[in-house]
């Protein structure tokens, strides 16, 4: 259910995040789903079992998952992100704009360009789907 | 440990032991031969009741049959003599040279160091391993050398064992010690095989030569009187008998000197050993 | 908790005048897996050499676990550089050799994962590659289980990208069963990111950077800005390249040094961490010295 990004410069542990996150917010993961096993993540991406377990203890803090002694770690009840389902508008208004811009004659790599600048705008610390829109 | 030990030095002591048993049958096959001779000699009168050939005054027809077993043998002094000495030195510098220097040269060292045996366990386990195949080789080999001495001097072609000092007795083992221990230190040091074999065997040839005129020189020693001047028979003279007083050493001093000799060899061996381990432990990696 | 790995002044010193590492003082938590980067020739393999008792220092101390590392060989995993075995062993030779002189050979892990690989047991070691080399020596790391420290000196140079995986894979399973901290050298510097969590720069002999990687990520800033501003700026700056008329630079931070006239902060990449660590070719006139 992973996948790494080498070139994004985004921290491996942010990354596994970030992925956790959208698929509970795209519902494809319910709370009480399991989450893969560190085992099986470093087996998956050869990826150093340190930084897997970071995520997930982040993951936790957060309250998106919750861990089980013995049994695994697994998405918490009731998610503290808001489920995307619950805000189609947004994920509508982004089709839209990226509708716009690839008629435009952007690339998707100009695309995630003025994303991560739209993103990295200092005055919004909040959550980032609040910076396109 | 000693499974790797044997592992590794498998084919050097299988070496070592089958060139100690080509020299074991070889000096066999001189006895046996000399022997024979002598019992034909004996069935013609020429053997004394003492056990050796008559020289003066013995049958005139013994003559031409002593100096015939003289001329077929004389060549097993110079043979054991040097063939053995040089035999312990080549056996154990070739196996004394590779034993650290070889793993420094394919870099195993690195590995072998880093297993669960500590470095100085390592060491001290493969050189006493080594070195008791080593001193097994060579007291076989001083033991078959000794044989020799009876039905030579018997024959009359030596009248000393002092002869086979260098070559009999517990010398061997003290050479092929010595030479390995040299050739370990100096493959240390050097952390390269062949010169190492090199050197060694110079280094052997001079620590042999230095020690043994050492011994000879620092052990007590017998004069010889007037009015003849001259050393018994088996003895160890130092130089030619003349007309005034020289130091030799009389026959009952053989097992003594070779005691001390052997002592001086396995020192020398040891703190060459030491110094192989501390250029181990310094210059290995 | 000891650390797996701690170095105090640690020095070592080749010859009279050379040092090969100086000044090292690090601590290396168990569990972690650190890389250890730098160019050829920078102390990386004097360092491991050191943590695996193969060496002993001029100066200053190191433990493994509490201990001077020769006391805790069979808690140590080490593999040299180009992973050096005896050409004449053959391969089942070289694991009863590991069998031998190690008290918790895991045998059963050892002829499973030479099976796996596909390498003959009856092979002698000189007639393999040396990728199949390096396999048989990891396998004697991994089966040895090393409880405390696995010192691996350039293990991925001879492997090809399957056979890394896997091994990483194993590595890294097997630290975690273990808690054994893995530390290992390499001078590239794609691929690390996933397989470490902790870092170690040396350059020149001396430690230049330690650290979680992600705290170390958080704690510089990678700043761009006009040709001349480092000049100007009080901020302790690691490297700095300009190009075009605008200088990059990679700085170490506080948490609101970042600001200034037409200067553009963010947190450095992996890569730019590293490199920034690495680079000599400093600007004239800008420090680069920044010990950690």
């Amino acid at each position: 259910m992973f996948r790494l990004d080498a070139g994004s410069g985004v921290p491996i542990y942010r990354q596994l995040m970030q992925q956790v996150r959208q698929q509970v917010m795209l519902g494809r993961l319910r709370p009480g789903d399991q989450l893969p096993t560190v085992k099986e993540v470093v087996e998956a991406l050869s990826v150093n079992p340190n930084t897997v377990a970071k995520a997930y203890r982040e993951l936790e803090h957060e309250g998106l998952v919750r861990s089980r002694q013995g049994l695994g770690t697994f998405v918490a009840a009731s998610p503290p992100s808001p489920p995307l389902a619950a805000s189609p508008a947004l994920l509508a208004s982004l089709t839209r704009w990226v509708r716009k811009a690839r008629a435009e004659g952007l690339s998707a790599d100009e695309m995630r360009t003025l994303w991560a600048v739209a993103l990295d705008e200092p005055s919004d610390p909040a959550e980032p789907q609040d910076g396109v829109a | 440990m000693t499974w790797f030990i044997w592992r590794q030095h498998r084919w050097q002591t299988l070496w070592t032991l089958l060139l100690v048993a080509l020299l074991y049958g070889g000096t066999v096959w001189v006895i046996a031969r000399a022997s024979l001779a002598l019992d034909h000699l004996d069935a013609r009168g020429c053997v004394s009741q003492a056990g050796s050939l008559y020289w003066d005054g013995s049958p005139a027809r013994c003559g031409s049959l002593v100096e015939g077993f003289v001329k077929q043998y004389g060549f097993t002094i110079p043979v054991f003599e040097l063939g053995v000495p040089l035999l312990m030195a080549i056996v154990g510098s070739f196996i004394g040279a590779p034993l650290v220097a070889r793993e420094i040269e394919q870099r195993t060292q690195l590995v072998a160091w880093t297993q669960s045996v500590p470095r100085r366990r390592w060491y001290v386990a493969k050189v006493a391993a080594v070195g008791a195949v080593l001193a097994v080789a060579g007291l076989a080999a001083g033991y078959a050398v000794y044989q020799l001495q009876r039905p030579l001097s018997d024959g009359g072609v030596t009248a000393s064992r002092w002869m086979w000092f260098y070559s009999g007795g517990l010398t061997p083992a003290g050479e092929a010690l010595l030479a390995f221990a040299l050739a370990v230190a100096v493959g240390a040091w050097l952390r390269r095989t062949l010169p190492a074999v090199g050197a060694a065997l110079v280094g052997f040839l001079v620590l042999l030569l230095v020690t043994g005129r050492a011994v000879q020189i620092l052990t007590p020693v017998k004069y010889t009187t007037g009015p003849r001047w001259s050393a018994p028979d088996d003895a160890w003279r130092w130089q030619a008998d003349g007309d005034h007083a020289i130091p030799y050493h009389p026959a009952g001093q053989f097992w003594p000197l070779q005691l001390t000799f052997l002592a001086v060899l396995l020192l020398l061996a040891a703190g060459l050993l030491t110094l192989g381990w501390y250029a181990t432990r310094t210059r290995a990696v | 908790m000891t650390s797996a790995l701690s170095c105090e002044g640690l020095g070592r010193r080749y010859g009279r005048r050379t040092w090969g590492l100086r000044d090292c003082t690090l601590e290396i938590p168990p569990g972690r897996v650190v890389a250890l980067v730098g160019p050829n020739g920078a102390g990386k393999t004097t360092l491991l050499h050191l943590a695996a008792g193969l060496l002993a220092p001029t100066a200053g101390a190191v433990t493994v676990a509490g201990d001077v590392p020769r006391r805790r060989l069979n808690q140590i995993g080490f593999v040299a550089q180009d992973a050096p075995l005896w050409p004449r062993l053959r391969v089942a030779d070289a694991l009863d050799a590991g069998r031998h002189l190690n008290p918790g050979w895991d045998r059963a892990l050892a002829t499973e994962r030479i099976r796996r690989l596909g390498i003959p047991p009856r092979a002698r070691i000189g007639s393999l590659s040396g990728g199949q080399r390096a396999q048989v020596a990891l396998t004697l790391v991994l089966a040895k289980r090393p409880e405390r420290l696995v010192l691996l000196d350039e293990p991925l140079a001879n492997l090809d990208p399957i056979a890394r995986r896997e091994f990483l894979t194993h590595m890294f399973e097997a630290c975690t069963q273990t808690g054994a901290a893995v530390l290992f050298s390499s001078h590239v510097v794609a691929e690390l990111e996933r397989i470490c969590d902790h870092l170690v720069v040396v350059r020149d002999g001396r430690v230049r950077l330690v650290g979680d990687i992600d705290d170390l990520r958080q704690a510089h800033r990678v700043v761009t800005g006009p040709a001349a501003w480092p000049d100007t700026a009080g901020w302790p700056v690691v490297s700095a390249r300009t190009v075009a008329g605008r200088t990059t630079a990679l700085v170490r931070s506080g948490s609101d040094t970042l600001t200034g006239p037409g200067l553009d902060g963010a947190e450095p990449t992996f890569e730019e961490l590293v490199l920034g660590y690495l680079d000599h070719d400093v600007q004239p006139g800008h420090r680069s010295e920044v010990s950690a």
